[in-house]
């Protein structure tokens, strides 16, 4: 889902530079010394994960895991996913420098999203069946928000993209489901063995 | 070993673990060559794991040009045809939205009352120059590096 350089106007790729300074600067304030190794190991996560090739008919794409690092990080989030997205653009050319604004919000702002959808289940939930599900819709529907960005992006920029928007959206369906999973398991797994990971000073 | 430090080496172990199987299995990487028949000359991208471009945007520059000679998609096969025109450094790129990219360029002169072109220097692509589970590698050691200094700079301040 990287926007490639040269595709969108510049309105766009101003305005998702300036929402990603926002979201970064907002991420870093809220930064904790404590919490450097978790947004690490996430920001590690989201960097690979790109890296694996998932055929979906004509085109493909890839895991993103932006859901997930949005329920664990919250708002450190923006600038974990800006530094994985900056390196991607450098080692693999996945998008680009001048879209790395735009790229990091399409990716980021569902995460924000994704946190404060899931968080409330979770500390009253714990393991039960409401909170998993919150854990579901937040990790699926940060994906499918993301591709709905994308496609506004595309939209917005003209030249007849609102057809590989449409093509964008309709793709990461399969992702979704995916990544869906991939969020239930991982936070049920983290709320087993490490709690406090996911919610700061409770323990099992 | 406190919590910090555990994790941090556990998280290297565990993806460079992976990476350099992921090296090995299906990257997302794209690359692409260039090969020529007895008229036109064929610009063929395929994923890492041989999977083709198909019907992505491609931009044929020439020469010393700053303006494209052509552009247009690819086919289902990932293979776009173009006729050069005059000898030199010619460049093919493939871009599709969702951020995938590979460029190669080759030289091509003009044999003598021919049309016919022929490959001078071999056919680079950007995506050649390191294997992909090697940048990987430099992408978490980056990411490690920068964790690690983040806590020494905040225990400082």
């Amino acid at each position: 889902m990287h926007i490639s350089e040269g595709i969108l106007s510049p309105e766009i790729l101003l305005a998702g530079a300036a929402g990603t300074a926002i979201g970064v600067t907002m991420g870093l304030r809220s930064l904790k010394n404590g919490d450097i190794p978790k947004v690490a190991l996430l920001t590690s996560a989201f960097f690979v994960a790109s890296l694996i090739h998932v055929p979906i008919g004509p085109s493909s794409s890839h895991l993103v895991l932006n859901g997930l690092m949005g329920i664990i990080l919250g708002w450190e989030a923006f600038p974990a996913i800006f530094v994985g997205l900056a390196l991607q653009a450098i080692l693999f050319q996945f998008g680009g420098l001048t879209t790395l604004g735009i790229n990091t919000f399409n990716m980021a702002a569902p995460a924000i999203v994704a946190h404060y959808l899931a968080r409330p289940f979770l500390k009253q939930g714990g393991l039960g069946p409401v909170g998993l599900l919150a854990c579901a819709v937040a990790g699926g529907g940060s994906i499918m928000l993301s591709a709905l960005l994308v496609s506004l992006s595309l939209a917005l920029s003209g030249e007849g993209l609102e057809a590989v928007g449409r093509l964008i959206f309709i793709v990461h369906i399969p992702v979704a489901i995916i990544e869906a999973l991939i969020a239930t398991f991982t936070i049920s797994f983290l709320l087993r063995i490490r709690p406090d990971m996911i919610i700061p000073g409770w323990t099992d | 070993m406190n919590w910090t430090v555990r994790v941090l080496v556990s998280t290297a172990f565990t993806l460079s673990v992976l990476c350099s199987a992921m090296s090995a299995a299906q990257a997302h990487g794209v690359r692409s060559m260039i090969t020529h028949g007895s008229q036109a000359w064929v610009a063929v991208a395929v994923f890492s794991d041989g999977t083709p471009m198909s019907y992505t945007r491609v931009t044929v520059v020439g020469p010393d040009a700053t303006m494209p000679f052509q552009k247009g998609f690819s086919d289902k096969n990932g293979k776009f045809a173009f006729v050069p025109d005059r000898p030199g450094k010619w460049t093919i790129i493939f871009q599709d939205p969702m951020g995938h990219r590979s460029q190669a360029s080759t030289i091509i002169s003009m044999s003598q009352g021919s049309k016919e072109a022929v490959v001078k220097a071999p056919v680079s692509s950007d995506y050649t120059l390191l294997p992909t589970g090697i940048k990987a590698l430099i992408g978490l050691c980056f990411i490690m590096l920068l964790a690690l200094l983040a806590r020494t700079f905040r225990h400082r301040h």
